[in-house]
């Protein structure tokens, strides 16, 4: 019957919750929360191996981990705190969760446009939101370059965009708002609620134009990276939009040291690996371009799409602090 | 409550009222209308039960139904009292007031002299040591009969379940589940587990109402049997008018929350208060002073009597002033219902031995000896 | 010699559970606050873009789940209770299977397999040409179908716990009468079986509102993908907030059509360990539909895509890459099933408190209490997140204020606090189960007990909960089972280095590594099955 087992199990359960309840704050461990999940624990090894400082992560979303930071004020964990968009970047140093780093390495290593003016936060890689486009259906001039032209008509029905709650979009549109100004910007965007068909993820959109149904479209620079690896015959290519005007929309992931770090010498000499000896280890895996130009980008990314194009030079706090206007905006302009 | 009770000290129980009282209602001890009968003022015996003046509603607003209205009652230490009325009348909301397993919103009630329910306190009801039985047996169908049994006593547990089951003729079932019980088996084994704890006062809701009807009173009286032999007072509550005049020591008649009736069988069977108790103890008609004139009876006035059908007979006669108008096979009996010239019905029952056809012209008289009730209402 | 006792005997009971709604309701009450003052500007701006189509979107995805888990988990539940076909035994169980699988693994399976890019449709194409209609599943209907799938186990669950405890006699009555099986079951155990679809279609409900994610997958845009998507974008938890009063709106909506469909029959007919009636065997064409129709649903919702996780985790193993962190499994794993261990306590016993309350104490409170439990149910899980980390971190800057501190072990980034928000989430269908258990014993058998002096607590342990125990397993299953697959809360919560088996599909899933995750997907479902199928089990058993 219930009743033996009952006191039993509650009072293994109550040792249980004690044990792990108490545990955190361990003395040499540096401990971070990411929002980067992939191949984030090579890198971490590597950094061990290499400085001795162990690591401990917590991966979750942006947005959540920095309410979480936020939340938790002084009693917070997190050493350090890394996001896979810029615009949290910037949102954290707005809400006071970054202490200033004095660093010449991290300075030089990663250029000005990357980087927090008050060094209240470093980009660490490049994941730039280019045109896709099926190499098999479209010949050369047919492949638009701007991401103004895929609202023009002649797309319609031809267009894959990805989900408005995605957080690399928003940037985009916010990039185009800090461009255009509102109005325009709408203009835009309606554009592409117009032609697209609108995709929950950019693999799927990948796979969407690889299958024909869609000519064009805009994705993270490394999913088809990614694609590519897996299929080299896989018949879908890039082309940096906007080369021609401020160049191809570029968003960060980086981090920073957490205002209430317990460690931050340690969490500033891991940001510093990783601009620079980790640089490869952090990017590799994922097909991500480094933030530092001394760094030499991965092999298969360098082939199939080179390494020099124009980046736009907007900074992360412009299109951080323009995300809920990008997402009012997708709301307005009916787009999915 | 603002009753005075200048004789009694706190806690004593008031004394039984007298048997035979045809008021509305009867209240303890106190008021001066009510006649005592001084061979039971003798008697300082506790009462088992002392209701006063209950009452509860259920519901707010629009749908506030009042299921007690201002009941009293009182119950003698080996009595055994149906309470008797129609469906929704309250009497099973009585019994559960009783049983403490709703607390009551007015009034108070004793138990052997404690008081249970007075307003600012309620003892629950696993502390009032009243033993229930109800209409779908409640057996607990997880445990054996023994175990059932025995739920309700903590000490030298084999042995009382051992006595109980053969109170009830059932030993040999100690070990087998309600589920391998017939109705009739099961009803029993929830009377000896009601009984087993040596309850103060049994409350049986409608026990029988579930039962063949060729078992119900075979059980009927297995039931009334092992309560007198132990002695235990019980409050019965049934709706079949039949049942309660069989088993009670009194019987007590409810309507729309209230008591309309309290007596012995035959004084509520052959003196009914009001018309309601009349024709809900037993088949009755009711006639204006001509129509009992027709058949031979006298009455001052222009009230109503009551007649039953045994009070009731006839001869054939072709210059009959009566017709036969119905005729109901009983079995040991037939019921004839007589059109008066009036064109009131009355009913009278003959022996199965004749048999008289419809349309037949009789003279219907009354029987001598059978006095007709005046009916006040 | 007075027994003077507190004026209700219950009192005790009612505290507690009062208490016990509180706690629960509390982080979700701090969202009902926010809409005091609203925010014209969010609610008009909302309003004229996508509020119109969320509603609507929203309404018809829980009626089409509705519908479709009842019509799938009722229908299933008496054709596997009251007939006899090839495999209808195995099948009892295997159709419940579905519960082990969670609704994003799903929905991503649906679309990878059925969706634009998927095999079935690069094979429609290649044979009826490029332009061929095939039913699109990025729509509302792909969710529909999706969600269908996923949670008509819960209706199938409690029907046929209801199906065996209650109808079995009634059924038999009913045929002695002269009516058919058919007739007798829409005459006579459909309305004995309403509270159970009642409860059910309540429940999957929920669920279906408060997913933010794996609609997504289908373009679906409900209500709560608005929050999420107002949360997470425009950084504003305020506006966030009083958007999510519009789901706890639609929550209110669902529980008013389950009180509703619910009718206002208590049934206190314990079957017992009376077996039921017969089931009729079925012959020839019937027999072949009957497993036909299992068969096809359990492939759909369960063996297929298992299977096609199953080869994508052998094709990443035997790639180079492996998958990411696989000798990391065990700590997954542990750390999945303490959380579960001790959730299925708490919510359990909670539960049981609250449902055995509406017996002893003031009815009016413990049903008011037990009622608003549903609201945490009722809120999506990240909400439910932040709504707790704000009170736990609230509670303790009052107390600071006042020099003192919460304990280590409840601050944020501990378990306790991961577990009391789960308890938040996950004591509704506790309480569903249990309460529909303890509903099945009667009142009589209720004031029985007490009148042969047994004490609630006693009446509770040696009556209420031994007559209860299918209830109770199915209870301590479906928060299991839940708890092991949930996502946004122990994401947002989790103590440092305190990862789940979810976390580990999160990881891979966010970045759209699907086949790399088939493997740790698969993990979760493989431990899912066990709790669902040892609940199968014991609901097999003719059990006392």
């Amino acid at each position: 019957m219930k009743t033996p087992r009952t006191p039993l199990l509650l009072g293994v359960c109550a040792i249980a919750i004690f044990a792990v309840g108490c545990s955190g704050g361990d003395g040499d461990v540096l401990q971070v929360y990411s929002g980067r999940h992939y191949g984030i624990e090579t890198a971490f090894a590597q950094f061990e191996k290499d400085t001795g400082i162990k690591v401990k992560f917590l991966t979750g979303n942006d947005a959540e981990l920095r309410e979480r930071i936020a939340a938790e004020d002084d009693k917070t964990e997190a050493d350090a705190y890394i996001t896979v968009d810029a615009g949290n970047l910037a949102a954290a140093a707005a809400q006071g969760l970054f202490q200033p780093i004095d660093s010449t390495v991290l300075d030089g290593a990663i250029p000005s446009e990357l980087r927090d003016p008050d060094n209240l936060w470093y980009g660490l890689t490049i994941r730039a939101r280019t045109i896709v486009y099926n190499s098999e259906r479209l010949t050369p001039d047919e492949v638009p370059t701007t991401y103004e032209e895929l609202a023009e008509p002649e797309w319609n029905g031809r267009l894959c965009m990805r989900v408005s709650t995605n957080v690399y979009q928003q940037s985009l549109v916010a990039s185009l708002i800090a461009t255009h100004g509102e109005d325009e910007a709408l203009r835009i965007v309606k554009g592409w609620a117009d032609n697209a068909e609108i995709v929950s993820n950019d693999v799927l959109l990948l796979e969407t134009i690889a299958d024909g149904l869609c000519d064009v479209g805009v994705a993270n620079h490394y999913y088809l990276g990614r694609a590519l690896e897996e299929n080299p015959d896989f018949p879908v290519d890039l082309v940096w939009a906007n080369q021609d005007d401020r160049g191809v929309h570029v968003n960060t992931s980086g981090g920073g040291v957490t205002a209430h770090s317990k460690h931050p010498v340690e969490a500033q000499i891991f940001l510093e690996w990783l601009a620079t000896r980790g640089q490869s280890v952090l990017v590799d895996a994922n097909h991500e371009y480094p933030a530092n130009p001394a760094a030499t980008p991965g092999a298969l990314i360098a082939d199939q799409f080179g390494v020099d194009f124009s980046r736009d030079k907007l900074d992360a706090a412009t299109f951080g602090a323009l995300n809920g206007d990008a997402v009012r905006l997708m709301d307005e302009a009916g787009y999915g | 409550m603002t009753i005075d009770h200048p004789s009694r000290s706190p806690g004593q129980a008031p004394r039984r009222a007298a048997r035979d009282d045809v008021s509305n209602s009867i209240t303890p001890d106190l008021m001066s209308k009510h006649t005592s009968n001084p061979e039971q003022s003798a008697n300082s015996e506790q009462a088992a039960l002392v209701v006063e003046q209950i009452s509860r509603s259920f519901g707010r607003g629009a749908r506030r139904t009042v299921a007690v209205d201002d009941v009293s009652i009182e119950l003698g230490a080996s009595e055994i009292l149906a309470l008797v009325g129609p469906s929704g009348c309250g009497k099973s909301t009585l019994l559960r007031l009783i049983a403490g397993l709703i607390p009551a919103e007015r009034g108070s009630i004793w138990l052997g002299g404690t008081v249970v329910d007075d307003g600012s306190s309620v003892v629950p009801p696993e502390r009032r040591r009243v033993g229930l039985v109800f209409q779908e047996h409640a057996l607990f169908p997880h445990l054996s009969i023994a175990d059932n049994v025995g739920f309700g006593v903590r000490t030298s547990t084999n042995r009382r379940v051992g006595e109980m089951l053969d109170m009830v003729g059932l030993g040999q079932f100690a070990d087998r589940y309600p589920h391998e019980l017939s109705g009739g088996e099961r009803q029993r084994v929830a009377l000896a587990r009601a009984l087993a704890p040596r309850p103060a006062l049994m409350l049986l809701d409608e026990p029988f109402a579930s039962l063949d009807p060729n078992l119900r009173g075979q059980i009927r009286d297995e039931v009334v049997r092992v309560l007198r032999s132990t002695s235990t007072p019980a409050v019965f509550v049934t709706h079949d008018q039949s049942e309660a005049l069989a088993i009670g020591d009194r019987i007590a008649v409810m309507r729309g929350g209230r008591i309309e009736q309290v007596g012995t069988p035959e004084s509520v069977f052959h003196d009914p208060g009001n018309r309601f108790v009349a024709a809900f103890m037993g088949e009755a008609d009711f006639l204006s002073g001509n129509d009992l004139a027709a058949i031979g009876g006298r009455i001052e006035g222009t009230t109503t009597v009551m007649v039953r059908p045994d009070d009731v007979t006839f001869t054939v006669a072709d210059d009959g002033a009566a017709t036969i108008v119905a005729a109901e096979f009983r079995g040991m009996m037939w019921c004839y219902t007589l059109a008066l010239e009036s064109g009131a019905t009355v009913r009278s029952t003959r022996s199965h031995l004749e048999r008289v056809m419809t349309g037949t012209r009789v003279h219907a008289s009354l029987l001598p000896g059978h006095t007709p009730v005046v009916i006040s209402d | 010699m007075t027994h003077t006792v507190r004026r209700s005997s219950g009192s005790a009971w009612t505290w507690a559970s009062v208490g016990a709604a509180v706690l629960v309701v509390a982080p979700v009450a701090m969202l009902a606050v926010s809409i005091i003052n609203p925010r014209r500007d969010v609610w008009s701006q909302q309003w004229n873009t996508r509020l119109p189509g969320q509603l609507r979107d929203t309404a018809l995805l829980l009626a089409g789940v509705a519908v479709g888990t009842i019509l799938l988990g009722a229908g299933l539940a008496w054709l596997t209770s009251a007939y006899r076909f090839p495999g209808s035994r195995q099948f009892g169980w295997l159709l419940i299977l579905p519960l082990a699988m969670p609704s994003y693994i799903l929905g991503f399976l649906t679309l990878s397999t059925l969706g634009r890019t998927g095999p079935i449709q690069d094979w429609w194409r290649s044979a009826f040409g490029d332009d061929a209609w095939f039913p699109p599943v990025e729509s509302l209907g792909g969710a529909i179908l999706t969600f269908t799938l996923v949670l008509y186990p819960y209706v199938y669950l409690l029907v046929r716990a209801a199906l065996r405890d209650q109808a079995g006699g009634a059924l038999l009555a009913a045929r002695t009468l002269g009516a058919t099986r058919s007739e007798a079951a829409r005459r006579v155990v459909l309305p004995l079986v309403r509270p159970a679809i009642a409860a059910g279609a309540a429940v999957v409900m929920m669920e279906t509102l408060t997913d933010f994610a794996t609609v997504q997958y289908f373009g679906v845009d409900t209500v709560s993908v608005g929050v999420f998507r107002v949360w997470r974008g425009t950084y504003d938890r305020d506006a966030a907030s009083e958007l999510a009063t519009l789901v706890l709106g639609f929550a209110l909506l669902a529980i008013g059509f389950e009180r509703i469909a619910r009718g206002r029959a208590r049934f206190g007919q314990a079957g017992g360990a009376e077996a039921g009636t017969e089931p009729q065997r079925l012959t020839g064409g019937k027999a072949v539909a009957a497993t036909f129709v299992c068969t096809a649903l359990v492939v759909a919702a369960f063996a297929g895509p298992v299977l096609r996780l199953v080869g994508w985790a052998v094709a990443e193993q035997t790639g180079d890459r492996g998958t990411p962190l696989l000798d990391e499994y065990p700590g997954y794993l542990w750390h999945s099933l303490q959380l579960v261990a001790i959730t299925v306590v708490v919510c359990t016993v909670t539960a049981v408190v609250l449902a055995n309350a509406q017996r002893f104490g003031s009815p009016t409170l413990t049903r008011m209490a037990g009622r608003a439990t549903a609201f945490g149910y009722a809120v999506p899980g990240p909400v439910v997140g932040i709504g707790v980390l704000l009170a736990v971190v609230g509670l303790d800057g009052a107390l600071g204020r006042v020099g003192m501190g919460l304990p280590g072990v409840v601050t944020t980034g501990s378990l306790l606090v991961l577990v009391y928000a789960y308890a938040v989430r996950f004591l509704a269908p506790a309480l569903g189960a249990v309460e529909s258990g303890t509903a099945q014993v009667s009142e009589e058998m209720t004031a029985s007990a007490r009148s042969l002096g047994a004490t609630p607590a006693r009446t509770m342990r040696r009556i209420h909960l031994p007559l209860s125990k299918a209830s109770l397993a199915t209870a301590a299953v479906l928060v299991g089972v839940d708890a092991l697959k949930e996502l946004p809360i122990v994401l947002l919560l989790r103590p440092f280095g305190f990862d789940t088996l979810p976390i580990w599909v999160y990881n891979l899933a966010s970045e759209s590594r699907f086949q790399q995750a088939a493997l740790p997907a698969l993990s979760i479902v493989v431990v899912a099955m066990i709790p669902v199928m040892i609940l199968s089990r014991k609901l097999e058993r003719p059990d006392g």
